[in-house]
């Protein structure tokens, strides 16, 4: 709290949910530090911030990367109730994982109550394309569903790395500008409601 | 704790119809630390009630100032008092059932307000309609509304660390350092012992009312609290209060306390000493620690008894009623202290660090120790939001504490790797000794010959500049003339000296990279070791019985064969080495002079050395890293050798069988 970033910086805070294994950390490893770390080690829930540049601003992105593990589903939800956008990360060299998304995002859901959450499923591990159990249009068929937009990625190649942290920060912040201008016209919406009300009528 | 009253009702029927249906009522909000208390005492005989009466005593002084408190923690107890002592035969068997009992139920509290809490979540308004019809549960309720719209609520009014059980209060306001105490109470020793010590009358002098209560109100809310803008006896009263509203005394129970008592009224030193310190060790955690704590801080007090003016006696008459204890026994407590809490030392209470705090400790233990207080932290929080307490602020630390863990953790491993590593050279060096180094540096060479070049470039990087600084200073000291039949000089060294070292050393690598090429083309060896192998195979094939022994006589036969090759660069490249240093000596020998000639100050020299020397460190352990790796390499090779040997004897074999056939 002593360290708040400078007012006019803005602030996103990003959560990688996924099942255990699918490279949640490492791609955020990749993302913050550049490096890709080979060996497996579970996570617990980790936390970094970064400055970055988006579409020529300055701003903060927090990441919260969390257990995939079912062991630590009782501090998840602490954290998901902060975090104002997520990574739902599968693995498509397992399906088991990309079954495992539908869960996390009523997870999701539930805990914002927000249909509307920036959201964005991620499959991860496209560097290793012989091993895929995933097929494209099976994912990119759920995505549509949910109404999230599908990105490919390797942690290993940086493939489009910086691009799923790039497209939720957008998403978030479009959102926080839609919610402002909601509140401070709250008037309009209102008159809007109220003139729903008298087309029901 | 419900279980009781049916029990109770079986043997009594009657007893409690007047009572019967408040007590159902009361069950609905049970989870409320304040009320076990009471049940508790409901249990506890004759002579805790005699206790009781004492503690209400002040118990109303408190109420002055915090009638709510009052009304909360006493007025239960006093409506049951009158019935307690009707079966006092059933208190011993019941006491411990109840307290297991009663964490388990607290557990299973948690659970069951957590899941509320997400329901809560779902069906708002329902809940709130509920709320309407059932107002028996009305104060339930009341919590989850709070829960519910977050900022509003306060957790030191639902959730206080003051007048709860001390094991309650030790989780709620937790000192992240391991010590099992209620902050508050760390905080006020703490304070008391580094500005207390030369306060006429500690503990006999009490504080501004106001004062303490404020500080109640902040420990109960988890603020931060900076004591120094108070002076010590605001300090000695929050700690007086603290232990005043403890809901049972510091020694567990009534029972406990008699026993105590005994103890300390025993008139043989040795024996009252054993038995409180069998005593002691039978007590709850908790209060083991509060205990230890209290009264080591009170016999540090009694060091201090000129400034102070309280001695063992002064303190004993001031804080026994406090501490729920006679006169007696706290003065033997006080008298045995260094021999019953022989393994407690007071320590000063260092919190995690802040959040942004720019310096994360350095060595290992260090960041560890900080990591398990950050840990602490985290899952209180953790424990705060399970609870519904959850605000924007908390949200905020919760990401920030975690951020610093996820440092800390990052730090950790480096240093871990950086020390393991250092760690693991040293242990090489000394392992392989002189001649291991020279075969290290050997294996280098040969491996990474373009490493080694950049080696010698580095090396000598820094000399230039020094050599420049060296001319400045010289062109300010000298004359001009001086300065002009110097700096060829100079030059004439720096460019003589990498110069020759530098094609020396090419060439001693091209040399070596001969050699090795010659003795190591993988091939050959391959060749000429199965061929020797093979035949020492056919000759005993028959009295090899097991796969597992031909491999290892593959394997030690490869080894054999690397140790020769080994052996033999060994001593070339000692032989090259000799060379080297012959050439140097004379290169010394020849520079000697044009060293001696400039005035070279020292400190340029100086500069030079040094980074020389972190540059030697460093490129020492890549070197060591790397010839580790060579070394693994090379068994690996030898392993795989020994199978492909295998394979071709076991296919000849097929194809002398097929021949046959």
């Amino acid at each position: 709290m002593s360290k708040k970033p400078g007012a006019t910086q803005a602030l996103h805070k990003v959560i990688m949910v996924g099942s255990g294994g699918v490279g949640k950390s490492a791609l955020t490893l990749q993302f913050m530090y550049d490096e890709f770390v080979e060996d497996y080690e579970p996570t617990k829930a980790d936390s970094y911030r970064k400055t970055v540049v988006l579409d020529a601003e300055e701003v903060q992105i927090d990441i919260l990367d969390t257990a995939g593990q079912e062991d630590y589903a009782a501090i998840r939800d602490n954290y998901f109730r902060s975090g104002e956008g997520f990574l739902c990360v599968f693995s498509i060299t397992e399906d088991d994982s990309f079954q495992a998304t539908q869960e996390f995002r009523e997870q999701i859901l539930r805990v914002k109550n927000d249909d509307h959450i920036p959201f964005l499923l991620v499959g991860n591990k496209s560097d290793l394309q012989e091993k895929r159990k995933v097929n494209l249009a099976e994912a990119q068929a759920r995505s549509q569903q949910w109404g999230v937009p599908y990105v490919e990625t390797s942690a290993k190649t940086r493939e489009n790395v910086d691009k799923v942290f790039f497209d939720l920060m957008r998403e978030i912040r479009s959102r926080k500008i839609e919610d402002k201008s909601a509140s401070n016209g709250r008037g309009k919406d209102r008159a809007k409601r109220k003139k729903k009300m008298c087309i029901i009528l | 704790m419900d279980f009781e009253s049916p029990d109770v009702e079986k043997d009594f029927p009657g007893l409690y119809a007047s009572e019967s249906g408040r007590k159902s009522n009361e069950s609905d909000f049970s989870d409320d630390g304040h009320d076990r208390p009471s049940k508790k005492e409901l249990l506890i005989g004759k002579r805790k009630d005699k206790k009781d009466k004492k503690d209400r005593g002040y118990a109303t002084l408190e109420g002055e100032s915090s009638p709510e408190e009052d009304i909360e923690t006493k007025s239960p107890s006093k409506s049951k008092k009158s019935k307690t002592f009707k079966f006092p035969s059933k208190k011993e068997k019941r006491e411990k059932s109840r307290e297991k009992d009663g964490k388990e139920k607290e557990t299973d509290k948690e659970r069951e307000r957590k899941k509320k809490d997400k329901d809560d979540k779902d069906t708002d308004k329902e809940k709130r309609k509920d709320k309407d019809k059932e107002k028996s549960k009305q104060k339930l309720k009341d919590r989850k509304k709070g829960k519910h719209w977050e900022e509003t609520v306060d957790i030191g009014e639902e959730q206080p660390i003051f007048g709860v059980a001390l094991q309650m209060a030790v989780e709620r306001g937790r000192c992240h350092d391991g010590v099992e105490l209620p902050l508050v109470v760390r905080n006020c020793i703490d304070y008391i012992e580094e500005y207390g010590m030369t306060v006429d009358g500690l503990y006999k002098v009490s504080a501004v009312k106001s004062k303490v209560q404020h500080l109640r109100k902040l420990y109960n809310q988890r603020e931060v609290v900076d004591m120094s803008e108070f002076d010590p006896m605001v300090a000695t009263s929050l700690l007086i209060l603290f232990l005043r509203e403890l809901p049972e005394p510091i020694l567990e129970n009534g029972e406990v306390v008699s026993r105590f008592e005994q103890a300390a009224s025993l008139k043989e030193v040795a024996l009252r000493e054993t038995q409180l310190i069998d005593l002691i060790s039978q007590l709850p955690k908790c209060n083991k620690t509060l205990l230890a704590w209290v009264i080591l801080h009170l016999d540090h007090l009694t060091a201090h008894e000129k400034t102070t003016k309280m001695n063992a006696q002064s303190i004993a008459m001031t804080l026994s009623p406090v501490l729920q204890m006679s006169h007696r026994l706290l003065l033997a407590l006080l008298l045995h202290c260094k021999a019953l809490f022989a393994n407690v030392e007071l320590s000063k209470y260092i919190p995690p660090l802040a959040s942004g705090s720019p310096n994360l400790p350095d060595t290992m233990d260090a960041i560890a120790a900080e990591l398990a207080k950050q840990e602490s932290l985290l899952s209180q929080i953790h424990m705060q939001m399970n609870a519904g307490f959850v605000t924007k602020l908390r949200e905020e630390q919760l990401w920030e504490v975690q951020r610093l863990i996820t440092q800390l953790k990052r730090k950790y491993k480096t240093v871990q790797k950086l020390e393991g590593s250092t760690h693991k050279s040293l242990e090489e060096d000394l392992k392989l000794g002189d001649e291991g180094n020279l075969d290290i540096s050997l294996h280098k060479a040969k491996i990474v010959p373009e490493e080694d070049n950049s080696y010698i470039k580095a090396d000598y990087q820094p000399l230039p500049m020094a050599v420049v600084a060296h001319k400045e200073s010289c062109s300010q000291s000298m004359d001009e003339s001086n300065d002009q039949c110097d700096t060829p000089e100079v030059n004439e060294k720096l460019g003589m000296l990498p110069a020759s070292k530098h094609v020396s050393q090419t060439k001693c690598i091209q040399e070596k990279l001969d050699a090795s090429a010659n003795e190591l083309t993988p091939d050959e060896v391959v060749n000429r070791n199965s061929g020797e192998t093979l035949q020492i195979l056919k000759a005993r094939q028959i009295s090899l019985d097991s796969d597992e022994e031909l491999r290892e006589r593959l394997i030690y036969g490869e080894l054999l064969a690397m140790q020769e090759s080994l052996g033999s660069r060994i001593a070339e490249e000692r032989g090259e080495i000799k060379r080297l240093a012959e050439l140097l000596t004379n290169k010394d020998f020849e520079r000697s002079k044009p060293i001696a000639v400039p005035c070279t100050p020292e400190e340029v020299d100086r500069v030079a050395i040094i980074e020389l020397v972190l540059e030697n460190q460093m490129l020492e352990k890549k070197k060591a890293t790397l010839v580790r790796t060579i070394i693994e390499e090379n068994i690996a090779c030898v392993e795989l050798r020994a199978q492909f040997l295998i394979q071709q004897l076991s296919d000849q074999d097929c194809m002398l069988a097929a021949k046959k056939i």
